[in-house]
């Protein structure tokens, strides 16, 4: 069997990686037909052969494939983290900027102090001491005569009438149900709610005000402890002030505007 | 027919047993396979063409097993070995196309 070898390495490639064993077999040494049993063992062998591989690889896949969803959930979870650390650092890094800036800009040694009362007034830090607890709630049955039910609940323009009246009388620090107010925090209402910083608060509401010692007596004789009294004749709003001697006024949770700048020179 | 009842007893045997396949033997074994079904094609074609003979069809697997895994195994060490597996591979697919083309030829006479 003489076959004619092309003359192209590639092409020359071909034709003898495809040749006929069996024909060439033949051609050396002429043979009967071999036997089948012979035959079928070895098929037996290759078709054992072609299963497990065929097994393994469906094996290996899906196992591969965790591995790879794993690793990739800890890359990302990872990546989380750094940009959660960046955002800190950068963070942390504007504040200190921030405070050598105050520190240089010679303010003298009460700046401290000054500091505190910013501190203080910003509602930067959380607060105890004396103040009082000013309770305000939705009016219960029986309600005053010819009142809906829907005029008997506070509205936000109520609880700004009372914040209002404790910074009258004084307070350094108020918070609504735990929320602390700031010179940027809203008291609005949405819907059936009241947000106070964006939060949801349900009454009754319980103001803690900070202040000095006779808070209470001040707030008492002010224009707006007679304007809540007349709440509660008009339409059964309730409202309740006691003085406290420890009231817990937690930090604001605000973003606070952070551009402030201390003007060099400037009297405190 | 023989042959065909042992390719099947081959099967079921590899599926009911599906032995765990230790790892060094991962790159060889989807190799031997290829080169198997190369040496089925190529009996099947002298079976046609009235030519087989048994000590060539086991001559001839081992012997291609033999160096496909060896030419793997040497790809491995110099660092191309998923080029070597890519090589041995094209040309018993090339051998089995060949092989089926002249079964085609003999079975259809086209």
């Amino acid at each position: 069997m003489n076959r004619p070898v092309p003359p192209n390495l590639l092409d020359r490639l071909m034709a003898e990686a495809q040749a006929d064993d069996y024909a060439l077999a033949q051609e050396q040494a002429p043979t009967t037909r071999g036997s089948l049993v012979v035959a079928a063992g070895l098929l037996a062998v290759i078709g054992f052969l072609l299963a497990v591989a065929f097994w393994q690889h469906e094996a290996v896949q899906p196992a591969a494939a965790d591995r790879r969803q794993v690793l990739i959930d800890r890359v990302e979870s990872a990546e989380e983290r750094a940009q959660e650390s960046q955002a800190k650092a950068a963070d942390l890094r504007a504040s200190v900027s921030q405070l050598q800036k105050l520190a240089s800009s010679g303010l003298g040694e009460d700046f401290a102090d000054q500091l505190r009362a910013v501190e203080i007034a910003s509602g930067f830090v959380a607060l105890t001491g004396p103040g009082v607890i000013l309770t305000v709630d939705d009016a219960h049955p029986p309600l005053p005569a010819g009142v809906e039910p829907d005029e008997a609940r506070v509205l936000d323009i109520d609880l700004q009438l009372a914040v209002n009246g404790l910074w009258e009388a004084g307070a350094q620090a108020v918070a609504i149900n735990d929320v602390r107010l700031t010179s940027v925090t809203a008291i609005r209402t949405a819907g059936e709610a009241i947000l106070v910083d964006y939060r949801p608060l349900e009454p009754p509401y319980r103001i803690s005000a900070i202040g000095p010692p006779d808070l209470a007596e001040v707030f008492a004789g002010t224009e707006t402890a007679g304007d809540l009294k007349q709440l509660g004749r008009d339409y059964g709003i309730q409202s309740d002030v006691r003085s406290v001697r420890e009231v817990n006024v937690p930090a604001s949770t605000a973003n606070l505007p952070v551009r402030a700048e201390v003007v060099k020179g400037a009297s405190p | 027919m023989i042959a065909l009842i042992g390719l099947i007893v081959g099967i079921i045997l590899g599926v009911v047993l599906s032995p765990e396949v230790p790892a060094w033997l991962d790159p060889y074994l989807p190799v031997a396979v290829i080169a198997g079904l190369d040496v089925v094609s190529g009996a099947v074609r002298s079976m046609l063409e009235g030519n087989f003979s048994d000590k060539v069809f086991v001559v001839s697997f081992l012997g291609n097993v033999a160096l496909a895994s060896l030419l793997v195994w040497l790809g491995d060490q110099l660092g191309v070995g998923a080029q070597m597996s890519t090589g041995v591979v094209v040309v018993l697919a090339m051998r089995i196309f060949a092989n089926g083309a002249a079964i085609r030829r003999k079975v259809f006479k086209a």
